[in-house]
């Protein structure tokens, strides 16, 4: 009896042996089928993806970007980036000294970068500070007189730099300042002549910086200006909804100079726009191109210094350090690379 | 019957082993497929690191990040344990920004004073 036992059991052990081999054999083709399958999702996924960081602000002096602050969906920051368009790197510097904050502005003055106003989560704010590449410091400079804001416009041109529009908390805003570095001074600018708003963009051609897009009330603003530097005045362009083709107005998007043309790219209307639109000065006549190829976003950093730009989306520094993009406007798209 | 049973049992946490540990090889291989790599180089009178994504350089921290001025690392050892940090933030899709709990935490010297 105890043989038969034996031999029952030794069946039964065989049975249970094959039956083992079988689910090993199974188990390790569908894990070699599974290690394919994350392969190729790394391989399509953009390696940094995460919450995106959105509202930062930057600035370019001459072949680097520096884009810093920001909100990453869970908390407002303070670190501060360097993207070398030559080198294609990135690198962390200097902690912005002020508070953690987003919607705040950049701008270049005389090769050093200002980032200043913002949001914080609670206020709007009204300190300002510069960076010097040459060291990786900031000092604190005056700070702005006016109501503090967030989602204002600056530029710095002619060793000066210019503030103005962004939401105070509880209006829009229509009034631009002039900020003296020599002096650290703030004095208001009369003359311009367009309406309040925030979210709206700039960017510069030569001696003159053109300004426009951005929303108040809900309604997105369709004027457009140029600022003569020479002589601190306004003149009103035509509007960016001239021509029945054009799909220009919008808020929170990237406004850059290449090559003597302005752009304005992503944002949002309604939803997220991918869509870049060339301004032609010389003829105050806008085109559209090839849309931005990544995820649209609103809120984008961009890096340009009228040979190249750069167009990240809305999530900075790092996080995404594959994210940026440069934008070629006259190559014919390519959707391979 | 019991030794039937011994059996079943024997299999299934063979079979639940076999399943870890090849759910923890795939994932691992997965891991290191994304190809990054840091390298230390000398700066000054020390050492900085870049952190390279197959051939291309993503990160070039010539610097201490977060501190005023430009401090090099001290030590390799130093550059190279920050580098490797900001690779598992990666790895993590983590953002690679590095803050100054992080770097004190790295025991890197220039942050004892925090």
């Amino acid at each position: 009896m105890k043989y038969i036992y034996n031999m029952k059991g030794r069946v039964n052990h065989i049975k249970m042996l094959t039956m083992a081999s079988v689910t090993l054999c199974l188990m390790a083709s569908c894990s070699n089928d599974d290690e394919d399958e994350d392969l190729g999702n790394w391989i399509d996924q953009s390696v940094f993806d995460g919450s995106p960081r959105s509202g930062s602000a930057y600035f370019t002096i001459g072949n680097i970007g520096y884009s810093g602050v920001g909100y990453d969906g869970d908390d407002y920051l303070t670190s501060f980036w360097s993207y070398d368009m030559d080198g294609d790197y990135w690198s962390q510097k200097a902690d912005f000294p002020g508070s953690a904050r987003n919607a705040a502005v950049g701008f270049t003055i005389n090769d050093k970068g200002y980032i200043g106003s913002g949001y914080d989560g609670l206020d709007e704010l009204a300190d300002f500070y510069s960076y010097d590449p040459t060291t990786n410091a900031w000092t604190e400079i005056a700070t702005f007189p006016s109501t503090p804001r967030r989602s204002a416009v600056a530029f710095g041109i002619n060793g000066y730099g210019y503030f103005g529009t962004g939401f105070d908390g509880d209006n829009d805003r229509k009034d631009f300042w002039k900020y003296d570095p020599t002096t650290d001074s703030w004095h208001e600018l009369v003359g311009f002549g367009g309406d309040k708003r925030r979210a709206a963009i700039t960017f510069t051609i030569g001696d003159y910086v053109y300004m426009g897009t951005g929303v108040s009330n809900g309604i997105y603003l369709d004027d457009f200006w140029a600022f003569d530097s020479a002589t601190e005045s306004w003149t009103q362009k035509l509007d960016l909804d001239e021509e029945d083709d054009y799909s220009i107005v919008r808020s929170n998007a990237v406004g850059f100079t290449l090559n003597d043309y302005g752009y304005i790219a992503t944002g949002t209307y309604g939803g997220t726009l991918q869509s870049i639109w060339e301004y032609d000065p010389s003829t105050d006549t806008w085109e559209s191109k090839t849309d931005f190829e990544r995820t649209s976003r609103q809120d984008a950093v961009v890096f340009s210094n009228n040979a190249k730009a750069f167009i990240g989306l809305g999530r900075t520094g790092s996080l995404y350090l594959d994210d940026l993009e440069q934008f070629f406007p006259y190559d014919e798209y390519d959707d391979e690379d | 019957m019991k030794r039937i049973l011994v059996a079943y049992v024997f299999i299934a946490v063979a079979t639940g082993f076999l399943f870890l540990r090849f759910t923890d090889y795939s994932f691992s291989t997965t891991k290191s497929k994304i190809p990054l790599q840091s390298e230390i180089f000398p700066v000054g009178d020390g050492y900085g690191y870049q952190i390279d994504l197959e051939d291309r350089v993503l990160i070039k921290q010539e610097y201490i990040p977060i501190l005023e001025g430009k401090r090099p690392f001290s030590t390799t050892e130093d550059a190279e344990r920050t580098a490797n940090k900001v690779i598992s933030k990666l790895l993590k899709k983590e953002s690679p920004i590095l803050t100054i709990s992080e770097l004190k935490e790295l025991q890197i010297p220039e942050f004892n004073l925090y």
